[in-house]
């Protein structure tokens, strides 16, 4: 075995090649683009060659070994097993929605950047030393040896793989789903088959080589998500500011585009688009409240409009055409024009309201209306943050270094990887509102970017960009745009002026962050059932190839699943990643840190502190979610349902200590482990 | 001598320096993190350099406070686990 010095010296020359060969890769796309080649063909290149290489390096690294499988060997060095927890951590939707997100809400936006990167302090305070200082394979392994029980030690254990299992597999489906959606935008193939592509990558790694693989595929895609999301901006915040240095110069747009939001805000043309959405709210508003004859005359009016349409000679066959298309559109019964009319009339609404001021906080009617938006940035930090310290898939990461100190260090260098990707969000989506605001608003019809007509022909049904000129004036007006959160990091290289091999860039970059979630993800949900439920539970005597084998078969069946899950295009998985995070801190996280920080805590109280966080916060989800039929009307305090960890994390709390307290304390053994983790 | 006395550092001695500082780093985050939020309105009047107070530390400054709270925390960290071991040693060596 090789010294640690020696071996991390060994990484470093591979991954500087490896970096090298990238930008060598670029170039040479970049010479082929300006020598003609199609955009198709550059869309393709950048698709598979990225997914050769993450098998490549999962064939390399294949082993059948137990701990190189599970958790690499445990000689993962701090500074890479931070950049692969980095790429673990940095989803699709971190990806392409976070700026996106910045860009549409303003200042509530800056949740999930506080959220997801103050998580790591509690990581790394609380957790990741200790579970290093454990050092089995998975979360469930270190919640049953602290609890054991005079009943069954795998009591614990299988509620946390029920948690485990139901986080982590919400979060992988919209991993496959952001998958499909970036190769089905860039090249054009079929939504499943990108799916299925995905798919094949993510299996030939994670199935070959586990642990040990996934762990330098993600050091790899880090490395093109850095590139992938950080060329862009940099080129724009040259272009607008002259300092290619984005994080620091967009700090001198912002005053611009603070007086660009007051211009649009005084424009009275834009208050001319403001009140042509408000009387259409208002009809649809009338059109509810004489519901069902208003449903009836409309009906007999989209009839007579097509006829008459027929009936003229002149018409056009487009104009047919959309006479009928609007006849199937029209709601089949009363009750489906009332949940039709009722979105159509918010949504309305909501495009008549002036533009977020990107900078201002919580901007509201009133002094309550920002306060509720106040203490809902607040709850949702909070669930984002505790949420973060309980994902089983982060921290199992932390079993990987060689030693505890390495496990600290290793915690500093995700988040020093993660915050050079989240520092640089702010300034893209700062930097694209202000080249829309002066650039896009303003301009004439007759002169719109190539970029808008691109991407508002992806998509046909729900157009990522749309632009109508509703006030007949010829001139694009800020309340004409309807702009979709993600296209603000996919069109970036296109505003920018950039040449189209960087879209592709950008693509690959996303697709390498939705791959590397989606590894971790399932590598976590197959240890979990091979390694806990298997080999812990039900065949202890189970040979090391059987478990490695079991493990690898569970993996295929659960990545079907889950593609097959994804495939369905669930349309509200994408909200359910957020939800996860409150699941994830009202079960695991009391039984987590109690179990390490306090002695008494013993095995009734954590499974009544799982049960109660579980059941506290699925039952605040079910009567707050739409999704799930609840109402806005049943919220606590105003609190969104996607902070349901609120509620969720005191309620696991108190019933961990009152149990506990109620019942005996740990024997001599747990405390004797307690004293063992606390111990370096 | 005196080195031996200001370093002898027990498992126990270990455990409550380690809680300490888990405890004022915690309390650090947690006034930064909810002050920034609670009062951003109130600090979005403070310009820093072109920005507004409480959106550069929403969007980039809070960051920055966690990258160094888990900074001081490892090395603070390591520090005390090689007292540790050099008492541990020091202990064999008697």
């Amino acid at each position: 075995m090789e010294s640690d010095k020696h071996f991390f010296w060994r990484l470093t020359r591979y991954y500087s090649w490896y970096t090298v060969g990238f930008i060598l890769f670029l170039l040479v796309l970049a010479v082929l683009e300006h020598e003609g080649m199609p955009r198709a063909w550059i869309g393709y290149l950048f698709m598979f060659v990225t997914i050769a290489l993450y098998a490549g390096i999962g064939v390399v690294s294949r082993t059948s070994d137990v701990p190189e499988y599970y958790v690499a060997g445990r000689r993962v060095p701090a500074l890479f097993n931070g950049m692969a927890t980095a790429a673990d951590w940095i989803s699709a939707a971190t990806f392409i929605s976070l700026a996106g997100g910045l860009y549409l809400q303003g200042f509530d936006g800056l949740a999930y950047i506080m959220g997801w990167t103050g998580g790591y302090c509690l990581v790394a305070l609380l957790i990741a030393p200790y579970l290093r200082k454990f050092g089995q394979y998975t979360i469930p392994d270190f919640l049953a040896e602290r609890y054991p029980g005079r009943y069954s030690g795998n009591l614990v254990r299988i509620l946390a793989v029920i948690a485990t299992i139901i986080i982590s597999f919400t979060y992988v489906v919209a991993q496959i789903y952001g998958v499909g959606l970036i190769t089905s935008r860039f090249t054009g193939i079929d939504f499943s088959i990108g799916i299925f592509l995905g798919l094949a990558s993510i299996l030939v790694c994670s199935f070959l080589g586990g642990m040990r693989a996934i762990t330098w595929t993600q050091v790899a895609q880090y490395i093109i998500i850095l590139f992938a999301y950080l060329i862009p901006v940099i080129w724009l915040s040259a272009k607008h500011t002259s300092v290619p240095v984005p994080q620091v110069a967009y700090g001198s747009v912002l005053p611009k585009l603070n007086a660009a939001e007051k211009r649009i805000a005084d424009d009275p043309k834009e208050k001319e688009v403001s009140a042509i959405f408000q009387a259409r709210a208002d009809d649809y508003e009338k059109k509810l409240r004489t519901l069902p004859r208003s449903w009836e005359e409309g009906r007999i009016d989209a009839q007579h409009h097509i006829e008459e349409v027929k009936r003229n000679s002149h018409a056009s066959l487009a104009e047919i055409k959309s006479a009928s298309r609007a006849l199937t559109a029209y709601p089949k019964s009363a009750e489906e024009a009332e949940r039709k009319w009722t979105d159509a009339k918010a949504y309305n609404i909501a495009r008549a309201q002036p533009p977020v001021s990107q900078t201002e906080p919580f901007p509201g009617k009133d002094e309550d209306a920002a306060n509720i938006k106040r203490n809902n940035f607040l709850a949702l930090v909070f669930c984002l943050m505790v949420g973060t310290a309980a994902l089983p898939h982060i921290l199992m990461r932390y079993y990987t270094t060689p030693s505890v100190h390495e496990a600290r260090k290793s915690v500093f260098w995700t988040l020093f990887f993660i915050m050079l990707i989240y520092i640089t969000v702010p300034a893209l989506a700062i930097l694209v509102k202000y080249d829309i605001y002066t650039s896009l608003v303003g301009s004439n019809y007759a002169h719109l970017p190539d970029w808008v007509y691109y991407w508002a022909n992806i998509d046909k049904v729900n157009p990522l960009v749309s632009i109508t000129d509703l006030n007949h004036d010829n001139v694009v007006q800020l309340g004409e745009i309807a702009l979709d959160g993600d296209i603000i990091v996919l069109a970036t290289p296109e505003i920018a002026g950039l040449p189209y091999f960087i879209s592709g860039l950008v693509a690959a970059g996303g697709l390498a962050a939705a791959l590397s979630t989606a590894d971790g993800l399932l590598l976590t949900i197959s240890n979990a059932l091979s390694h806990d439920v298997y080999y812990k539970v039900i065949d202890p005597a189970a040979s090391t190839q059987k478990r490695v084998t079991i493990s690898k078969l569970l993996l295929l069946v659960v990545a079907l699943l889950a593609a097959y899950a994804a495939s369905l295009k669930p349309g509200d998985i994408l909200s359910m990643v957020g939800v996860a995070f409150s699941l994830a801190a009202s079960t695991l996280f009391p039984a987590l840190v109690f179990g390490i920080f306090w002695k008494r805590a013993n095995q009734p109280g954590a499974i009544a502190g799982i049960v109660a966080g579980f059941v506290m916060c699925v039952y605040y989800l079910l009567t707050t979610h739409p999704a799930f039929g609840g109402t806005v009307a049943n919220q606590w305090f105003h609190i969104a349902p996607i902070s349901a960890g609120l509620f969720g994390v005191p309620v696991g709390i108190a019933a961990l200590v009152i149990v506990s307290l109620l019942t005996p304390p740990p024997d001599e053994r747990t405390l004797a482990l307690i004293d063992h983790i606390r111990t370096p | 001598m005196e080195h031996k006395t200001t370093s002898a550092t027990t498992p126990s001695t270990y455990w409550d320096k380690t809680r300490r500082l888990t405890m004022a780093l915690l309390g650090l985050w947690f006034v930064i993190t909810f002050g920034a939020v609670f009062f951003a309105r109130e600090l979005d009047r403070v310009n820093l350099f072109g920005w507004p107070l409480s959106f550069y530390m929403a969007a980039q400054g809070i960051m920055l406070v966690y990258l160094a709270i888990v900074v001081v925390y490892t090395i603070w960290m390591g520090r005390a686990e090689r007292q540790l071991q050099q008492t541990g040693e020091h202990a064999h060596g008697e």
